[in-house]
């Protein structure tokens, strides 16, 4: 067993414990509990009951699906790769990319498992008695997505199809020696970006469309911010797939490549765009983690002078008690 | 803004939307303009029949207190200081463009009163 072979296993083996930590009592609630820390959201008895019941079966599902996910591919490609079958792709180092596919899986499975459970969650039933509440404005996307994480996306989209179409330009031209060339791939990273991004934001306008069942503005707001926890589950997988076609296409293209730069330019055109897609992959991945994205719905449609109100006074974030007395 | 409809209440729900609605018009918290949520949605989000909020919309309405615009929506209407403050508005802009037009200022009151009939 190689190097990579071990490092599939070891993320196979993760994503199927994490599956199983979350069947554990009280993972859930502590998962909400940092959620509402981040989001400075007061999670009271009352409101917890409601948020675990919607929260449980998401993660669950989540993490089952994206575990799924990636022992699906990871057993399909080792298999694939054993001595006694035929290797689908004689000749090339493609081994070194079947980790990317598998955490790829993952997050696909995941996103898919948690928006199919609160896809099914928008059609709860209302509760027959008591008051309901409704905000006056309807929320729209950009309430619950920060917008530098949704443009960055179609940004992403962009700079799949510009990789394909430089490299399908480098082998007709010809520009050095590309040596034998994925087609399929290519098309599936001039395609598949854009497919993903517009799976997300059907989604996201399919769940915008539906009407929010709450009690209480806390209860609303935890509404709000599930939907954004969803919204953006849903995106960080149509956001991978869009950026891991084109790394992989181009780690597939350079592993195929002979010589070295200058002698074949092919080598410093593939190297060069790789070594841009991950430093603005890394960059992008920090201005995010800067911009505290997880805090934006709040910020939008939640923010501090809205507490100044009596009936929305209980939203800061006090002692989640309600999800201490589910432990 | 927050509209609250409790179905236990003697008072019927379009009355309690009708009410909470008039006074966050009246106080200005919900300013002139203002779009607001469709019937469809307000009636999910409230549990609410689709003809109660109808209802609830077109009390208002005949009230003055809010416009439909066909498919745009409805929003807050403008009313009494506010229809000042817009025809300004207007105005201004008329000017500004009559300006950029070269009209001098005797033709383009003729013009308005013209269009005034």
């Amino acid at each position: 067993m190689d190097r990579t072979q071990s490092l599939v296993i070891v993320l196979v083996v993760a994503a199927v414990a994490w599956a199983v930590i979350t069947l554990v009592p009280g993972v859930v609630a502590r998962a909400a509990d940092r959620y509402a820390r981040a989001l400075d959201l007061r999670l009271d008895a009352a409101t917890a009951d409601d948020v675990l019941t919607r929260m449980r079966p998401r993660e669950r599902a989540g993490a089952w699906a994206g575990a799924l996910a990636a022992s699906a591919v990871a057993g399909v490609a080792l298999v694939t790769a054993a001595p006694t079958t035929p290797d689908p792709w004689p000749g090339r180092e493609d081994a070194s990319v079947l980790p990317l596919v598998v955490v790829g899986a993952y997050f696909l499975g995941h996103a898919l498992g948690h928006a199919g459970v609160a896809w099914a969650q928008v059609r709860r039933p209302r509760p027959p008695e008591g008051p309901r509440v409704a905000r006056l404005r309807t929320p729209t996307h950009a309430d619950y997505v920060p917008p530098h994480e949704r443009w960055s996306g179609w940004v992403a989209v962009g700079v799949a199809a510009v990789v394909a179409l430089v490299l399908v330009v480098a082998y007709v031209l010809p520009v050095g020696e590309l040596g034998a060339f994925p087609w399929a791939l290519l098309a599936a990273t001039l395609v598949l970006p854009g497919l993903a991004m517009a799976a997300y934001e059907l989604t996201a306008r399919r769940v915008l469309d539906r009407g929010q069942v709450a009690e209480t503005p806390l209860a609303l707001a935890w509404d709000d911010a599930l939907r954004s926890r969803m919204l953006r589950d849903v995106l960080t997988a149509a956001l991978f797939v869009t950026y891991a076609l084109p790394v992989w296409l181009l780690l597939l293209v350079g592993g195929d490549l002979t010589g070295g730069w200058p002698g074949n330019p092919a080598v410093g055109l593939v190297n060069g765009m790789l070594l841009l897609l991950l430093g603005a992959g890394v960059v992008m991945a920090l201005v995010s983690a800067g911009l505290r994205p997880r805090r934006h719905v709040r910020e939008r449609l939640w923010p501090a002078g809205t507490a100044a109100r009596p009936a929305e006074s209980d939203l800061e974030a006090g002692p989640a008690a309600g999800t201490e007395a589910q432990r | 803004m927050m509209l609250v409809v409790d179905p236990t209440s003697h008072v019927p729900p379009y009355e309690q939307a009708r009410r909470q609605l008039l006074a966050l018009i009246e106080s200005g918290e919900l300013p002139p303009g203002h779009r607001l949520p469709t019937v469809r949605r307000l009636a999910e989000d409230l549990g609410l029949a689709v003809n109660t909020v109808a209802r609830t919309y077109r009390e208002l309405e005949q009230e003055g207190a809010v416009q439909t615009r066909g498919r745009h929506g409805t929003f807050v209407a403008v009313r009494g200081a506010d229809v000042e403050r817009e025809a300004a508005r207007a105005a201004q802009q008329y000017a500004r463009r009559v300006r950029e037009l070269g009209v001098d200022p005797g033709t383009a009151v003729r013009l308005v009163q013209d269009a005034l009939g």
